[in-house]
């Protein structure tokens, strides 16, 4: 009895300890850093500027400042989880599509490079921040997945609203075997960028 | 005091152990999507004849493509689910008529927290919480 005391008072400071979650998942898409601009063809010398990382800068337009004011700080993605799992459920240890976008015109549409390869029927999920670059309005995009052989593709989802602090999530469930891209369609009256992934899971 | 000090590490040591353990599993939980549509439905894909060629400015993509108003129209008319700032609303096949029209909207610029069913040029969508 005498150990009592000591271990319940060690006991108490583990369980916070215990329940203060580890960050689950946190998938960087900053692309604000990395993502070129194809406007920036021009370059510049500045005297003062120096760095082994970087080019030259070059002079930004009245709408690019505009843009970079608009945009977000940090906009990146994270997971919310349902349930737990057990590591035999996951198809992929890492997002099997990662990608990121900026300027995506009105009516216009692309592609991801990545794809996800699923050998037997499952839940694709994608993870996902956008919002509109040029202007306050919310960017209009569908989302879509493209089976890269057969060309079929699922029913697309539209989602009219500005995520950037925080992420949303879309899936589709039961989804074919096959090979996907994700497919993205600006069909709002904005230009429109954003970041994400996408993962599969086994159905249970 | 020797069995104490044994004692506290051992219990922190179990604990700290079992909560590392359960936490580096956290990203193997599926994650929880504000919109979830059936996948097993797929379509042939607008018959369009864009090339997918690599993006020199994004690693990421293939290069945007333009799209034609037919086929935005059909995206439209294909889409099984909309999100946006009042919550989810998911394709049916007729309008039901037990939603009041007050909770019924013909313009997506008539939509408000109140809104339960859309009836839109390309389709009927009805909110679900």
């Amino acid at each position: 009895m005498k150990f009592l005391k000591p271990i319940l008072s060690i006991l108490s400071v583990a369980v916070v300890f215990c329940i203060t979650p580890i960050n689950s998942v946190v998938y960087a898409a900053n692309m604000t850093s990395e993502t070129s601009n194809s406007n920036f063809s021009v370059s510049v010398q500045n005297d003062n500027f120096k760095s082994d990382y970087f080019y030259a800068p070059v002079p930004l337009t009245e709408e690019e400042k505009a843009a970079a004011l608009r945009a977000p700080v940090n906009p990146f993605v994270t997971v919310p989880s349902k349930s737990l799992k057990s590591s035999s459920d996951i198809l992929f240890a890492e997002p099997a599509i990662y990608y990121e976008f900026t300027f995506l015109g009105k009516d216009r549409s692309i592609t991801s490079i990545d794809s996800v390869n699923i050998t037997e029927k499952s839940n694709v999920y994608v993870s996902l921040v956008q919002w509109s670059p040029s202007s306050s309005a919310h960017p209009k995009l569908t989302y879509t997945l493209k089976n890269a052989n057969t060309g079929r593709e699922t029913d697309p989802i539209t989602v009219e609203k500005t995520y950037t602090s925080e992420n949303t999530g879309i899936s589709w469930g039961n989804v074919l075997p096959g090979k996907y891209h994700l497919v993205i369609k600006n069909i709002g009256n904005h230009e429109a960028a954003g970041n994400g992934f996408a993962n599969a899971y086994k159905i249970n | 005091m020797k069995n104490k000090i044994v004692w506290s590490f051992a219990v922190c040591a179990v604990i700290a152990g079992t909560s590392i353990a359960f936490n580096s599993h956290a990203s193997l939980k599926e994650p929880v999507a504000a919109v979830t549509v059936d996948g097993s439905i797929m379509h042939p894909g607008y018959p369009s004849q864009h090339e997918l060629i690599p993006d020199p400015n994004n690693p990421h993509m293939y290069a945007p493509v333009e799209l034609t108003p037919e086929e935005i129209d059909y995206t439209n008319k294909r889409m099984a689910a909309i999100l946006n700032d009042h919550g989810a609303f998911y394709r049916v096949a007729e309008q039901d008529y037990s939603i009041s029209e007050d909770e019924t909207v013909r313009s997506m610029d008539e939509i408000t927290a109140n809104t339960k069913q859309l009836v839109l040029d390309n389709g009927v969508f009805v909110k679900r919480q």
